[in-house]
């Protein structure tokens, strides 16, 4: 089994960019297993990740497509809460929506993305932007 | 077909480091296509990509695990030559080594890749670092 573990943020349209990422790599659904992680930095009312809508899209199109997954939620800061949750599993990829869009339109680096490259030993797959497809 | 351009620059484990990724992606050997990408930014001597080390270590490795490949070589700015060569063969995926180590051990972020994740809008798989000797 292929571990693939998504780190999502609370914007949808980044979410389902690292869904279609996933979805597009070579292979059969059936050999992929992804965790779906959601870190809370803010959250007061004891929210769960399947409440957050950009998880729930992502589960959704998952199920439409047959990929294997669970839904996993933090409190620590995003980068290391995707770290260890590789590392736990094992994970043999981590996807990331790394681009951001100013308000001009210009592409940023999102610092999730960077900090995680920089501090896991794994291969980091930078989703592509939000609107292909 | 799914199609990955691999930008591989002259250091051979950092080369190596990306086949071992690509052929660490889920599904079947047959089922993936490697443009192996080197850009020659000062090349006096009028060498071919063929004749560069970490080109042909990747060719070696891609050629053991049954991977199809083709060698272009560039004279354009790396970054440049990766997103072009991508945008032009319509790639599915761009595989770059993401992460050096300076000679304090500390880990950098690789600047071609950098750009790259900037001027594409198509998915990017930072490779696992190589191995700490």
């Amino acid at each position: 089994m292929y571990e693939v573990v998504i780190g999502v943020d609370s914007d949808e349209s980044r979410a389902m960019a690292c869904a279609r990422a996933v979805q597009n790599l070579p292979g059969e659904a059936v050999d992929v297993h992804v965790t779906v992680l959601h870190s809370f930095t803010d959250n007061p009312s004891g929210a769960s990740a399947t409440q957050v809508q950009s998880v729930r899209e992502v589960t959704d199109y998952f199920d439409e497509h047959d990929v294997d997954y669970d839904i996993s939620e933090s409190s620590g800061a995003p980068a290391d809460a995707v770290i260890e949750t590789a590392d736990e599993l094992d994970a043999d990829l981590v996807v990331l929506a790394g681009r951001k869009r100013s308000p001009a339109g210009k592409a940023l680096f999102g610092s999730v993305t960077q900090a995680v490259i920089l501090n896991s030993n794994r291969p980091v797959l930078v989703a592509g932007d939000a609107a292909d497809g | 077909m799914f199609t990955i351009i691999m930008g591989v620059d002259r250091d051979v484990g950092r080369a190596l480091s990306c086949a071992r990724t690509v052929e660490g992606l889920p599904g079947d050997p047959g089922e993936k296509s490697v443009v192996l990408l080197h850009s020659f930014t000062d090349n006096d001597g009028g060498a071919s990509a063929m004749s560069v080390e970490s080109v042909s270590r990747v060719r070696d490795y891609l050629e053991a695990h049954d991977i199809e490949y083709d060698v272009v070589a560039s004279s354009d700015a790396p970054s440049t030559a990766i997103v072009e060569a991508a945008d032009q063969r319509d790639a599915d995926l761009i595989v770059l080594a993401g992460r050096k180590r300076s000679p304090a051990g500390k880990v950098l972020f690789g600047s071609v890749t950098q750009s790259v994740i900037l001027e594409t809008s198509r998915p990017v798989l930072v490779a696992e670092p190589e191995a700490v000797a």
